[in-house]
């Protein structure tokens, strides 16, 4: 900019000077042209003046001669002359000049007119000077008559010699003015012949300086701005440096990277990346040099590792950008790398120690609920082993301790869905399906108390992901669950299934997700909602604010650990005694594939045939039989294998199917099964077990088990295991 | 950088070599401009110098040759040193007495032709103020000329018209007798005269003996200088002096005492001209000229003066400025030898209103002829003009002009006959001056008064009557026939300007 205002004081300058010189030189022309125009003047008011000098002669003449009429011709002209000479110089206004001559020339013509009467013949003058005659007649006392005509004509003739003497008057004062004013007009010229060009000498010297200063000022700020920017870049902590385009050689570098990289400027300046860091480093930086300057656009590198001399491996995150020539070309390659190794260590750190304590917490968990429960378990046992003679007391106690013991169960499984033990198979579904069969669970447990609102988005029947509808139902059970808690048994619980495009801002930092489009499952209530210090520990496993009994801590554990499973995420909004929201975020499946035979599967399959179902679990088997029953099913069911043998031996085809469970005291599901098979080998048996375990799943038909189930048993999972086994899909 | 610093260096070097050029340069400047200034100031100083209050201004004053330097010799002389000492241009131009009143005339009608300031006799300023063309007095310069000191008859009446002041009092003038002092008192020539005419010879109380005196000194050498004298000189030149001689002498014979009309009668504006009165008068007019020089028929104003003070005369009949004159002029052979006296009276007076003559001394002064400076309402310059004239009638200057005989100035003012001290150089003896304002203040004092005509038409009657007047003295019309045929032509000019308003304006013109 400053440059730029050079170049246009100079061109100013220059335009001054150019305009100061024509101005000088028209001003110069105009004065000489006016000089010139005055002394035509002159010359010609002169030659007015001349010839009216020889009428005023000729007029005077006429008093004097003895030859009038010789002089009466002169007089005429003369005075015709002067006439003309006056009308040529008509254009300089001489209008006192022409009045008065206007006067003359009435005068003249009257003395002539008098003077051309008989009267005054030749005879009668005597050729005497009219005057002398005068003088004559007046003594005479007989020529009355002619003397006083000759005194009326000397008298004219005198009052025409008085205005006369007017116009020479005038003559003179213009002759003088004029002369005068050419002197003044002369004068001015020489005066201006050396004030404009030195006044534009002076303007344009002072302008020559005035520009020097500015330039040397504009030059002292630019190599000032240019020191200044020198400093911020050396000083900045970071480490900045500039490569050219072509072959990525070291332009410039700034003391920052000197210090880090361990290696001189000078050292640095014109080599490139190979010479200095091992090849595969090397390639990399390349390969991302390139990428920056194809791109022409920033970026950004939030980790890479590279060699240096002293201080070994270091990790930067360096952002790299393309700075151009005037033409718009790749000129140089601009980075800025800032070493994050010390960081990234104390980050490593931080969640090693989070992770300590929380192995520390979930050990705690672990192990006072285990105690509760094997106290519960322990102390009921006892307490039956000395009632022993009270039969009903001892059912009760043995109750209650394998109540403790079946709690214990459900915490290993929980703890295992945490630490993403428990097994699970991810297949394409539709997500409103198993929101649905949810609702409907819900619908029947939840108090009448709370009132369940379900809001899904337009086509969210549509919706498919990839997941385990079994892990996604729990999830949503235990968000319910808390929700419902949460409100104190009474309120408005919300699901919502929505559809959201998140962007890379939209994914916390802790989740290795990618962008892209979500489905979202909210549970929201309107409860006591958490403060800050509660939510920021209600994942972590055992983590509980509820009463013994009440909770266990594990819950939103558990979700967590479903989510992560699906390669989803969580949010959690809530204000304390506002109430909570928990969205669930699952990746959606592209590609529509699901087959209708597909969605069958899903749809809980309905049946008629009769099941026997075994479980030394009774709430298991109230379950279990409840669920098939709804189905269509006829269930009949027993507690334990002998139980189940001695049903099945009544009438061993009453049974199109037996389910058992694996894991049951005395006998086995597969004892079990193998018994049964005795019984009749065209039995169909489902073995459910607690855990996965790909040994039992590759045993399936070895010991005549038609399928497998997992515990614990749901609506969807065994409708479908159900119906595939009796259709004799297996 | 290096490139940088070594740029700075070079302006650095730049900067001295331009301060070693401005230094110099500047101070080149400042001396041009200094030299500059010094010249326009000198320049200014010489312009300033003759630059005046009325430079580049212009006027242009007429006045009527009466011959000689007669009244415009004052107005040309005062006219250059007015334009030298104010810068204007004052241009006096002076025709012949007959042609000047055309030429104004002229100029009232023609657009090129402009005067500024008429210097007339008060008679022509009747036609110019009826006619509406005169500038009335403005206070200022009524201040300036001291218009308290002018004499009333001149300031009420003469200089006035309706009451309001339009003439600046250049001349106050009564037409006195002159007469040889000397001769007079010559024991002989006493002896003679009684012996002749049977009573004394004194300065002549009645026109008759005016005659008998006139008739005593003309036509022998009474002074012993080798040439012959005459008895009297007047005015017989044809045009408005020997007109206004007629009508001088005329008075004693017309102008009865109570009545204020002379030239007219008052109610009808029918002539008087030719009434016994003005025929007797007339008849004497002529017969009287044989008592003069051969030449009587060309003589003016001015040739009258000469006559007398070169002694070619007893006697003369003129305005004031045969006093100053006769002592004053180089060519004087008579001074301290003029006697001053009023104008001869006549025995009996012509009364128009009886149309019997009165048997009664008739005395009256003529005041008649008297000039005075008027500013032309349509002047482009009245400021200037008013100057002027202001300055051509101060008592100053008119003091001044009395005292000097040619200039045909007489006294108008009080200060005229109280301050005697412009006389002491001019040549009258203090006695001399003392009898010379007498007679003219008494004659000043007079009741019965004849003036001028001084109505529109002035010029007209006056020229009328000259010519007939002429014929007459040339014996080509007997004397009652010119004044019959000038009572006929005023009647016509009376007509020709409606008798009516004649009528009031000569009331107006007598005071009526
Ligand atoms: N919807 C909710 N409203 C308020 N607090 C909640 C909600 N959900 C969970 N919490 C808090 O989080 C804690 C942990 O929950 P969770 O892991 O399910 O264990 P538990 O429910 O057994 O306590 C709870 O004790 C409770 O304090
Ligand atoms: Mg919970």
């Amino acid at each position: 900019m400053e440059n730029y205002s050079i170049k246009k004081i100079s061109s100013y300058g220059f335009f001054i000077l150019m305009t100061g010189l024509i101005i000088s030189a028209s001003i110069l022309i105009f004065l000489l042209f006016k000089l010139e125009d005055i002394r035509e003047k002159l010359t010609l008011i002169q030659n007015t003046h001349k010839s009216f000098l020889q009428l005023k002669n000729d007029t005077e003449r006429l008093l004097t001669t003895g030859e009038l009429e010789e002089s009466i011709i002169s007089l005429i002209k003369s005075s015709k002359k002067f006439n003309n000479t006056l009308k040529m110089s008509d254009e300089y206004n001489l209008k006192e000049i022409d009045e008065l001559w206007y006067v003359c020339q009435k005068e003249i013509s009257a003395i002539v007119e008098n003077l051309q009467k008989p009267i005054f013949n030749p005879k009668n003058i005597k050729h005497k000077p009219l005057l002398h005659r005068r003088g004559e007649l007046f003594l005479q006392n007989d020529s009355n008559e002619f003397y006083i005509l000759l005194t009326e004509v000397t008298d004219s003739i005198e009052f025409l010699l008085q205005n006369e003497i007017f116009i020479l008057d005038i003559f003179e004062k213009i002759d003088n003015n004029q002369k005068i004013y050419e002197k003044i007009e002369l004068k001015k010229t020489k005066k201006y012949a050396v004030f404009f060009p030195l006044t534009v000498l002076i303007i344009t010297t002072i302008l020559a300086v005035f520009i020097s200063k500015i330039a040397t000022k504009t030059e002292k700020n630019l190599a000032q701005n240019e020191a200044f920017l020198d400093s911020v870049i050396e000083n900045i902590p970071n480490m900045i440096f500039v490569k050219d385009a072509e072959e990525l050689k070291f332009v410039r570098f700034n003391k920052a990277g000197e210090n880090l990289l361990g290696y001189t400027r000078n050292e640095l300046l014109g080599k490139n990346d190979y010479d200095f860091f091992p090849k595969q480093e090397a390639d990399f930086f390349t390969q991302k040099d390139r990428e920056v300057l194809d791109l022409k656009a920033l970026v950004d590198i939030s980790e890479e590792q590279i060699e240096t001399k002293y201080k070994g491996k270091r990790i930067l995150h360096t952002k790299k950008i393309t700075l151009f020539d005037e033409k718009g070309k790749p000129e140089y390659l601009l980075g800025i790398s800032e070493d994050i190794t010390e960081q990234k260590r104390l980050e490593d750190q931080l969640r090693q120690t989070q992770k300590m304590e929380a192995i520390g917490i979930l050990a705690g968990g672990i192990a006072h609920n285990f105690n509760n429960n094997l106290a519960i378990i322990l102390g009921n046992l006892e307490m039956g082993q000395r009632k022993f003679s009270e039969p009903e007391k001892v059912k009760n106690f043995i109750e209650v301790a394998k109540t403790a013991a079946l709690r214990s169960r459900d915490l290993v499984n929980q703890i295992l869905t945490y630490s993403r033990q428990g097994s699970s198979t991810k297949e394409p579904i539709y997500l409103k399906l198993v929101i649905d069969e949810t609702r409907k669970m819900l619908q029947s447990t939840l108090p009448t108390t709370v009132k369940l609102h379900y809001q899904a988005m337009l086509g969210a029947s549509e919706i498919i992901i990839n997941a385990d509808p079994n892990r996604i139902q729990e999830a949503l059970l235990n968000l319910c669950n808390n929700a419902v808690q949460a409100m104190d048994e009474k309120g408005d619980l919300n699901i919502y299934l929505d559809k959201v495009d998140l962007s890379k801002h939209d994914i916390p930092a802790q989740y290795d997700c990618l962008p892209g489009l979500y489905v979202v499952l909210s549970v929201e209530d309107n409860g006591g909602g958490m403060d800050q210090a509660t939510l920021d520990k209600i994942f972590d496993p055992f983590f509980t604010t509820k009463k013994v009994g009440k909770g266990t801590g594990m819950g939103l554990a558990t979700v967590q650990g479903i989510v992560d499973q699906h390669g989803g995420l969580i949010k959690v909004h809530s204000t304390t005694s506002e109430g909570s929201r928990f969205e669930l975020y699952f990746p959606m499946t592209e590609e529509v594939q699901l087959t209708s035979q597909k969605q069958e599967k899903i749809v809980p399959q309905q049946g008629t045939e009769a099941i026997l179902l075994v479980d030394d679990d009774e709430l298991l088997v109230d379950l279990g039989k409840q669920i098939l029953t709804d189905l269509g099913y006829i269930v009949t069911t027993a507690i334990n294998g002998h139980d189940a043998l001695m049903i099945i031996e009544k009438n061993p085809q009453q049974f199109d199917l037996i389910i058992t469970d694996q894991s049951m005291p005395k006998m086995t599901g597969l004892e079990l099964a193998q018994k049964i098979k005795k019984l009749n080998s065209q039995s169909l048996v489902i073995l459910m077990t607690g855990y996965s375990s790909k040994i039992l799943e590759g045993d399936i038909g070895k010991h005549g088990i038609s399928a497998y189930c997992r515990k614990p048993l749901r609506l969807v999972e065994l409708s479908q295991v159900v119906r595939r086994v009796l259709d004799g899909a297996c | 950088m290096k490139l940088s610093i070594s740029k700075k260096q070079k302006t650095d070097a730049d900067m001295r070599y331009l301060n070693k050029f401005i230094k110099p340069l500047a101070s080149l400047i400042l001396l041009l401009s200094i030299v500059g200034c010094s010249d326009k100031e000198k320049e200014n100083e010489t312009e300033s110098a003759s630059l005046n209050l009325f430079e580049y201004r212009a006027i242009t004053v007429i006045v009527p040759n009466v011959g000689g330097r007669t009244i415009r010799g004052p107005v040309l002389d005062e006219a250059k040193l007015f334009s030298e000492k104010t810068g204007a241009s004052v241009r006096v131009v002076t025709p012949g007495w007959k042609s000047t009143i055309g030429k104004i005339k002229e100029s009232l009608t023609d657009p090129k032709i402009n005067f500024d300031i008429f210097v007339i006799i008060t008679s022509w300023g009747g036609s110019l103020l009826g006619e509406n063309h005169i500038e009335p007095i403005p206070e200022w310069v009524k201040e300036k000329i001291e218009w308290k000191d002018v004499l009333p008859v001149y300031k009420n009446s003469i200089l006035s018209w309706g009451n309001k002041p339009y003439g600046l009092p250049y001349d106050g003038d009564c037409v006195n007798l002159y007469y040889r002092k000397d001769i007079f008192a010559n024991n002989t020539n006493q002896e003679k005269f009684f012996k002749k005419f049977g009573y004394k010879l004194t300065p002549p109380t009645t026109w008759d003996m005016y005659e008998d005196i006139a008739k005593f000194f003309d036509g022998w050498d009474w002074d012993d200088d080798g040439k012959i004298e005459h008895g009297i000189a007047e005015n017989r030149l044809r045009g408005y002096g020997s007109v206004l001689q007629f009508f001088t002498r005329a008075a004693a014979y017309a102008k009865h005492p109570d009545d204020k009309a002379y030239y007219f009668d008052i109610a009808t504006m029918k002539p008087r001209i030719n009434n016994p009165g003005f025929v007797e008068a007339f008849e004497d007019y002529i017969n009287i000229m044989k008592y003069g020089p051969k030449e009587m028929l060309n003589l003016q104003t001015d040739d009258i003066r000469k006559s007398f003070i070169s002694g070619d005369v007893a006697m003369a009949i003129d305005w004031a400025d045969m006093g100053p004159m006769a002592v004053n002029s180089d060519i004087s052979v008579v001074k301290d030898r003029v006697g001053y006296a009023a104008l001869p009276g006549y025995d009996r007076v012509y009364n128009n209103k009886t149309k019997k003559w009165d048997s009664q001394y008739n005395n009256p002064s003529s005041i008649a002829g008297n000039w005075t400076i008027l500013v032309n309402k349509d002047s482009k310059d009245k400021k200037l003009a008013f100057e002027f004239a202001a300055h051509m009638t101060s008592p100053i200057l008119t003091k001044k002009l009395i005292t000097i005989g040619w200039t045909g100035i007489n006294p108008s003012r009080y200060s005229h006959f109280e301050d005697m001290s412009d006389w002491d150089g001019s040549g009258f003896s203090p006695s001399d001056t003392r009898e010379y304002l007498n007679t003219i203040s008494k004659s000043l004092d007079n009741e019965n008064v004849m003036v001028d005509i001084r109505i529109p038409g002035a010029s007209k009657y006056y020229d009328v009557a000259g010519e007939y007047i002429d014929l007459a003295l040339k014996g080509k019309m007997e004397p009652k026939e010119a004044l019959d045929k000038i009572s006929l032509k005023w009647d016509e000019i009376t007509d020709s300007l409606g008798r009516k308003s004649q009528i009031q304006l000569y009331k107006k013109s007598v005071n009526y």
